[in-house]
C-alpha cells in the first residue's frame, strides 16, 4: 500500500466504520445473550470501534511520518500487523486503567475485547489487502483515497 | 598542466533515461538547478547555486556552495583540485570531468548508404573527412548525374560536428529542405541530384559540442513500426531501414517479425469505396496524407480497402491490450475496438526481450505482485496465485513463502515478483475471456493523421509480404498509441566500435539474442566486459554465475564510470546501494504508480517533474537476495570485478577479442587496457519520439509537442492534447509518454494505470459504450473474471 494522509483516515473511516461497525453490531447482539452485561454497557463493541477510528487519526499521523523515511513511501503488510497490536493495546489499556467516555474503566475483560478486536482486525485486513481493489477501482492509484 | 583557455568536458548518466550525456564547457562554469547556470541540473537535492568550476592556477578547482554538498569521489568538499578523471556527485547527478581533446579529431570520417539510381543495388562507403560529393573525379563519392555538380557538396567536421557545405546549382537537401549549410544528424537524410544518402558517423569520443548532448547510439528493433519518407516522385525510396538505422547495424532482437501472420475477415466492419484487391497507387501512405487534415471522402478513392471503428488500441502489445482489457470491462462492445500490431498475442515481443536478457519462463520478473496486465483490479495478485497453486500441488512451502513474501515486502522479506511464465499463461486466459483474437489484426502502421470529420485515419500494411501490396486505412473516432520501445539503447563508444568493425558478435546489447555467448563461454571459458549497472546486468552475472558451474574458467570484468557509495535521496528518504549499485524493488519508488509520489507528479509542472524524476530515478537493481549473494562470491572468489572508469575507445584484437581502452580510476588508474571475450551493453532501450519513425512523422505533421526527455507530451488524463480533433480523443502510454503524470509509465503498472485514466476520461466525454465503473459494478465484473466469464 502507498497511502497518503487523507487516504489512510478515508480508508480507516470506510474499514472500521462500515466493515467495523457491522462486525460490531454481531457482537453487540451475541454479547448480550451471553454475558451478564447490563443494558447500560450493551453499545461498548461499537464504542470500541468509534475509539480505534478516533485514535487511529492521530496514529495515522505517525505512520505518515515514517512512510516518509521510507524510499519507497510505502507501508508494508507487516506494519498493518505492527500497527494492529499497537492501536488495540493502547485502546484497551486506556479502557482497563483510565477509562473514557462511554467506556467506564475495567468495564471491558480482556477475552471480549480480544474477541471483538481479532475479527474485526482480520476482517478488515483481508477486505483491504484483497477486495478493496475489487469494488473500489481507482483507489490503488490514489493514494488510497476513494473517488 | 593545461591551457588556462582549454575546455573542460563534463560527462554524465542523465539519472531518468539512463542516457549519457556529454557537455563541453569553458570555465569559469557554474552548476545549479536555476538556468542562469552554465550547466543546469534539475532535483530537489540541488541548489539553485551549486558550485562552481574555474582554472586556479592551471588546475580546474571545484567550489562547493549548496545545502546538500558537492562530493568529489564520495568525499564532501567544500573546495577540490580535480587532477582529471574525478567523480563529482552532485545531488543524483554523477559528473565526470576530463579535459578535452582536440575538437578536430572528434569525427574523422562519415558513412553514406544509398541506392544506386541506375542499378538499384544498395550502396554503402565509408570516406574520410573532408568529403566531396559531386560528378567530378576529385569526388570522394562520384555520382554520373545530369543534376549534380562537379563538386556538389561538401562534409567537414567541425567542433565535433558533420557540416555539410552546398556549392552546386541544383542545391543540397536535408531531410527534404534545401541547405547552403548545415549540421548533420546521424541517420539524417542528403538529397543531392536523384540520390538521396542515409548519413551516419561515429560518435564524438571526447568532445562534444556544448547543449547538443550526446549522438545517440541506435539500433532500430525488428518490429518497430517503419514508414516511408515523403520523397519526390523518381526518387529512389531508400532502403526499408535506412530511415531509422544506421546501414549495416541492423540486429534483429527477435526473429518472428518475418512471420506473416493472415489478417482475419470481420464481418462487422464496413468497407467504405471498391476494394482493389491490388491497389495500383505506388505511393503509401496516399498523397493525401500530406494535407493538414485527410478527407474521408478523398480516401474512398484511392481505391484502399477503409475499415472503421469507434476505438482503435495501436501497437498490439500489453499496452493496447490493457486499454482494451478495461474498456471491454467498462462497457464497451467488443465488436467496436480493433487492435492493430505485429503479433497476436499481446506479450509476445516482451516475451522474446526477457528471453534475450536471460530471463527464460521460470525466471522471475521485475514486477509487482499486484501489477497484473490481465486482470484491472491488481487482485488476486500473482502472489496469491502462486501459493494456491503451490498449495493445491503440495507445495506447501513455496506457497507460505511467496504469503510471507506479500506480507513482509520490502523490509522484513525480499518483495515478490512473479514468474514470467505464470504472467504470460495469465494472459491467454484474459486473451481467451474477452475475445482479443478477435479484436487484434495484423498491422505495420505507416502514418497517422486527423480526419476532416473529427476522427483519426491510420494507413498500415496488412502483411509484410512486400508482392502482396496489401495497404489499408483504418478510421477511428478515438485512438490509444502504445507502440513501445522503438530501439535499443547502445554506449556512443560500442555503436561506433560496430559501425567500425561490423563486429556485432562479440559486442552485443543484452536485450540483443546473444545465447551463443554463454554456450560458447561453457564450452571455451573467456571473460566478459559487461557495462551499465541496471536489471540486466545483475541478471546476467547471474546467468554467468550458472554458466561456471559447467565451465569455472569464466570471469566478469564489471566496468562502471563511478563509484556510488550511498544512493539517492529524496527528502528525508533514502535508497541503499550495494557493490556500487543502488537497489530498489522497482525502477521507480513504489509510491510513484499510486502514491504520495504519484499525486506530486499529477500536480508539478513539466520543470519540476523533471525534478523529481532526476530525483527517483537512476539506474538501479532489483531487491534479491541471490544476486547480492552471488556478487560477493564473485567478488571473493575472483571472478567478478567491478572497475571504474571512462572508455576511450574499443578495439578488436588480432586475436579476435576486444580490447577496450579505458582512461582508469582507483585501482586501475591511468590508461589501461581490458581485454574481453565479449562485450555486453547492459544499458537498455530507448524511446524517443525521434527514434520511432512513425512518432516522428506525427508529431512532425501535427505539430505535437515533445518534453525535455524527447517524449510525447500528454495530460494527466494520457491524452495527447495536440491530437485532439473535434470530438475525436487521442491517447498514449508506455515509454513513450514518460515525462507525463506516470514515472513508471513503460511498466505493467503503469500501463495499467494509463488505461484507467483514459477509459476514465473517456467516460467524463461521454464517449460511446463506456459508462462508470461504481463499486457494485466493478464488484460483478470482478466476479466475472474470477468465474472467467466475458465481461
Amino acid at each position: 500500500m502507498t497511502p497518503n494522509l487523507v487516504g489512510r483516515w478515508q480508508t480507516r473511516l470506510y474499514l472500521l466504520g462500515v466493515i467495523g461497525g457491522l462486525i460490531g453490531l454481531l457482537f453487540v447482539w451475541r454479547y448480550n445473550s451471553f454475558i451478564p452485561y447490563s443494558n447500560k454497557y450493551r453499545w461498548i463493541p461499537e464504542y470500541v470501534i468509534a475509539y480505534l477510528i478516533i485514535f487511529g487519526f492521530v496514529w495515522d499521523i505517525i505512520y505518515q511520518a515514517i512512510t516518509h523515511l521510507r524510499w519507497d513511501y510505502d507501508w508494508p503488510g507487516a506494519y498493518t500487523f505492527i500497527a494492529g497490536i499497537l492501536e488495540g493495546a493502547l485502546v484497551f489499556l486506556l479502557i482497563r486503567f483510565v477509562g473514557l467516555p462511554l467506556i467506564p474503566k475495567r468495564s471491558v475483560d480482556f477475552w471480549h475485547f480480544f474477541l471483538e478486536y481479532i475479527v474485526v482486525w482480520t476482517f478488515t485486513y483481508f477486505w483491504v489487502q484483497f477486495l478493496m481493489r475489487a469494488i473500489f477501482i481507482r483507489w490503488r492509484f490514489r493514494a488510497a483515497r476513494f473517488g | 598542466m593545461r591551457s588556462i583557455d582549454g575546455a573542460i568536458s563534463l560527462a554524465w548518466t542523465d539519472p531518468v533515461t539512463g542516457e549519457p550525456h556529454e557537455e563541453a564547457i569553458t570555465l569559469p562554469a557554474t552548476i545549479g538547478r536555476a538556468v542562469d547556470n552554465t550547466v543546469v541540473l534539475t532535483s530537489e537535492m540541488i541548489s539553485r547555486h551549486h558550485a562552481t568550476l574555474a582554472w586556479e592556477n592551471g588546475q580546474i578547482v571545484v567550489t562547493d556552495s549548496s545545502t546538500n554538498g558537492t562530493f568529489v569521489n564520495g568525499v564532501r568538499q567544500q573546495r577540490a583540485v580535480l587532477a582529471g578523471g574525478e567523480s563529482v556527485q552532485i545531488g543524483p547527478y554523477t559528473l565526470s570531468v576530463r579535459e578535452s581533446a582536440p575538437s578536430a579529431s572528434a569525427v574523422s570520417d562519415v558513412t553514406l548508404a544509398w541506392t544506386d539510381t541506375a542499378t538499384s543495388q544498395p550502396m554503402r562507403q565509408t570516406a574520410a573527412l573532408p568529403l566531396i560529393i559531386g560528378r567530378g573525379s576529385a569526388s570522394g563519392i562520384v555520382l554520373n548525374d545530369t543534376q549534380v555538380s562537379r563538386a556538389h557538396a561538401t562534409l567537414t567536421a567541425e567542433d565535433g560536428a558533420v557540416v555539410v557545405t552546398d556549392s552546386s546549382s541544383n542545391g543540397t537537401f536535408v531531410n527534404g529542405t534545401r541547405q547552403q549549410r548545415a549540421m548533420l544528424h546521424n541517420g539524417d537524410q542528403l538529397r543531392i541530384g536523384g540520390t538521396t544518402f542515409t548519413v551516419t558517423f561515429a560518435a564524438a569520443p571526447v568532445h562534444a559540442t556544448p547543449h547538443r548532448g550526446h549522438r545517440e547510439a541506435i539500433i532500430a528493433m525488428d518490429d518497430a513500426p517503419m514508414i516511408e519518407h515523403d520523397l519526390p516522385p523518381g526518387v529512389a525510396a531508400p532502403p526499408p531501414r535506412a530511415a531509422a538505422a544506421p546501414p549495416g547495424v541492423v540486429a534483429p532482437v527477435d526473429d518472428a517479425g518475418q512471420t506473416v501472420v493472415p489478417v482475419r475477415g470481420r464481418e462487422d466492419q464496413t468497407v467504405l469505396g471498391a476494394p482493389v484487391p491490388r491497389p495500383t497507387a505506388r505511393a503509401f501512405p496516399p498523397p493525401i496524407f500530406n494535407e493538414p487534415y485527410v478527407s474521408v471522402a478523398a480516401l474512398g478513392q484511392t481505391g484502399l480497402p477503409v475499415y472503421t471503428t469507434v476505438y482503435a488500441a495501436l501497437g498490439g502489445g500489453f499496452g493496447s491490450f490493457i486499454f482494451t482489457d478495461n474498456l471491454v470491462i467498462y462497457g464497451v462492445d467488443p465488436g467496436a475496438i480493433i487492435s492493430l500490431g505485429i503479433y497476436p498475442e499481446p506479450y509476445h515481443r516482451y516475451a522474446g526481450l526477457a528471453r534475450n536478457s536471460q530471463i527464460p519462463l521460470h525466471e522471475r520478473l521485475r514486477s509487482n505482485s499486484e501489477s497484473t496486465p490481465d486482470n484491472i483490479w491488481g487482485t488476486p495478485g500473482y502472489a496469491v496465485r502462486e501459493a494456491w497453486s503451490s498449495f493445491t500441488s503440495g507445495h506447501w512451502g513455496n506457497a507460505i513463502q511467496v504469503l510471507w513474501q506479500v506480507f513482509g515486502e520490502p523490509t522484513v522479506a525480499q518483495t515478490y515478483t512473479p514468474r514470467a511464465g505464470d504472467v504470460f499463461r495469465a494472459m491467454d486466459r484474459e486473451v481467451a475471456r474477452i475475445g482479443w483474437q478477435n479484436i487484434w489484426r495484423f498491422g505495420r502502421m505507416r502514418a497517422i493523421r486527423k480526419t476532416d470529420d473529427g476522427r483519426y485515419a491510420i494507413a498500415y500494411s496488412q502483411s509484410d509480404d512486400r508482392n502482396q501490396q496489401a495497404h489499408a486505412i483504418l478510421l477511428a473516432n478515438y485512438v490509444h498509441l502504445a507502440t513501445g520501445y522503438p530501439a535499443l539503447q547502445f554506449l556512443p563508444d560500442l555503436q561506433e566500435y560496430r559501425e567500425r568493425t561490423g563486429d556485432f558478435e562479440h559486442v552485443v546489447n543484452g536485450y540483443e539474442a546473444h545465447d551463443y555467448v554463454y554456450e560458447r563461454l561453457e564450452r571455451d571459458g573467456g571473460v566478459i566486459l559487461l557495462r551499465g549497472r541496471g536489471i540486466v546486468a545483475s541478471r546476467l552475472i547471474q546467468r554467468v554465475y550458472e554458466a561456471r558451474k559447467k565451465n569455472p574458467n569464466i570471469a566478469i570484468l564489471h566496468l562502471l564510470r563511478s563509484p556510488i557509495t550511498e544512493g539517492h535521496k529524496f527528502r528525508r528518504a533514502r535508497r541503499p546501494a550495494i557493490n556500487h549499485v543502488e537497489i530498489q524493488p522497482f525502477n521507480w519508488p513504489k509510491a510513484a504508480w499510486g502514491g504520495e509520489q504519484r499525486l506530486l507528479m499529477d500536480k508539478a509542472d513539466e520543470a519540476t517533474r523533471q525534478s523529481l524524476l532526476a530525483d527517483w530515478g537512476g539506474t538501479t537493481t532489483a531487491q534479491r537476495g541471490d544476486w547480492v549473494r552471488i556478487g560477493n562470491q564473485g567478488i571473493k572468489e575472483g571472478w567478478y570485478k567491478i572497475e571504474f572508469g571512462d572508455v576511450v575507445r574499443v578495439d578488436r584484437a588480432p586475436d579476435g577479442r576486444v580490447v577496450t581502452h579505458v582512461t582508469g580510476k582507483g585501482p586501475i588508474a591511468g590508461k589501461t587496457e581490458l581485454i574481453a571475450d565479449y562485450i555486453i551493453d547492459a544499458t537498455g532501450l530507448d524511446a524517443k519520439v525521434n527514434r520511432n519513425p512513425l512518432l516522428q512523422d506525427m508529431v512532425d505533421h501535427h505539430g505535437l509537442q515533445v518534453n525535455k526527455l524527447g517524449r510525447l507530451v500528454v495530460t494527466n488524463d494520457m491524452e495527447v492534447p495536440g491530437m485532439r480533433n473535434g470530438p475525436g480523443r487521442f491517447y498514449a502510454a508506455g515509454s513513450m509518454t514518460l515525462g507525463g503524470p506516470l514515472a513508471g509509465a513503460d511498466s505493467f503498472l503503469g500501463l495499467q494505470a494509463a488505461a484507467q485514466l483514459s477509459v476514465e476520461h473517456l467516460v467524463k466525454e461521454h464517449a460511446p459504450g463506456v459508462r462508470r465503473l461504481g463499486p457494485l459494478r466493478s464488484l460483478s465484473q470482478w466476479t466475472k473474471w474470477v468465474r472467467k466469464v466475458a465481461p
